[in-house]
């Protein structure tokens, strides 16, 4: 989605700016509030069945800019509220484009 | 008349229904992933003849149950699990006929598996199966009385 790949390698064709439309919240986006920082990011919680058990995958795709500039601190076990609910960021997966994924749980 | 197996699925399903833990969120033989944690369910294993046949009037069998605990929490999941496989125990091995005496000859503990854990969703989810194994008597014409 984010990538082209030419002879191998992994080019970023996103700026700022086209970052800032993928993570706007009058489209997709919403917002997260991160150690009471509003961060603003795409949300997607799919189903998920682990273990025969019914459940869903909650994660926050954002500007790794955004991110780090706004909330310097962030890191696994950092609280975030989206959508009025609460969860801990369990991991952090930076794609090397400026896009970060926050894997998170619900707390 | 039922096969005597069923009548003992029938007998352990309501023996393990209503733990303190799992409520009533226990199902037998389901097919889709359970929905309402903690829960219990109950899977009918093989049902052997270990002896063979060595009598013109009865067969006995080893019927293998599995009830499987199931558990979701960003608590110690295994502590969880060691509840529910308390209770489970003491279920089915305070009555070792359960409740059918002229079928069920004994109940005998099998061993658990080894707890599982996922991270893959909202919260950890555990697992954990509960063997046992039911012997029982019928008839060797008919298998339901």
């Amino acid at each position: 989605m984010w990538l082209f790949f030419i002879k191998g390698k992994k080019m970023s064709v996103e700026d700022a700016a086209d970052l800032a439309s993928f993570f706007d919240t009058d489209e997709h986006a919403v917002v997260a509030v991160i150690e009471s920082v509003n961060v603003s990011g795409v949300f997607d919680n799919d189903y998920i069945d682990a273990l025969d058990v019914s459940g869903t995958v909650p994660m926050f795709t954002c500007a790794a800019t955004d991110l780090y500039a706004i909330v310097p601190a962030v890191g696994r076990g950092t609280t975030a509220v989206i959508n009025s609910v609460s969860y801990i960021i369990e991991n952090i997966k930076n794609d090397g484009t400026g896009v970060a994924i926050l894997i998170l749980s619900e707390a | 008349m039922t096969h005597r197996a069923e009548d003992i699925m029938v007998a352990v399903l309501a023996k393990v229904t209503g733990l303190v833990v799992t409520g009533t969120n226990v199902s037998r033989g389901r097919s889709q992933p359970v929905e309402t944690v903690p829960a219990l369910t109950l899977e009918q294993g093989e049902d052997l003849i270990p002896d063979g046949i060595n009598n013109l009037a009865v067969v006995d069998r080893a019927l293998s149950i599995r009830v499987i605990a199931y558990v979701k929490s960003n608590a110690q999941f295994d502590t969880a699990l060691n509840l529910i496989r308390e209770e489970v125990y003491a279920a089915l091995m305070s009555d070792r006929t359960q409740g059918l005496p002229n079928i069920v000859l004994d109940t005998y503990p099998m061993g658990d598996d080894d707890p599982e854990l996922s991270g893959d969703a909202e919260k950890n989810i555990g697992r954990q199966v509960i063997n046992f194994e039911i012997h029982y008597r019928h008839s060797l014409t008919n298998a339901g009385a």
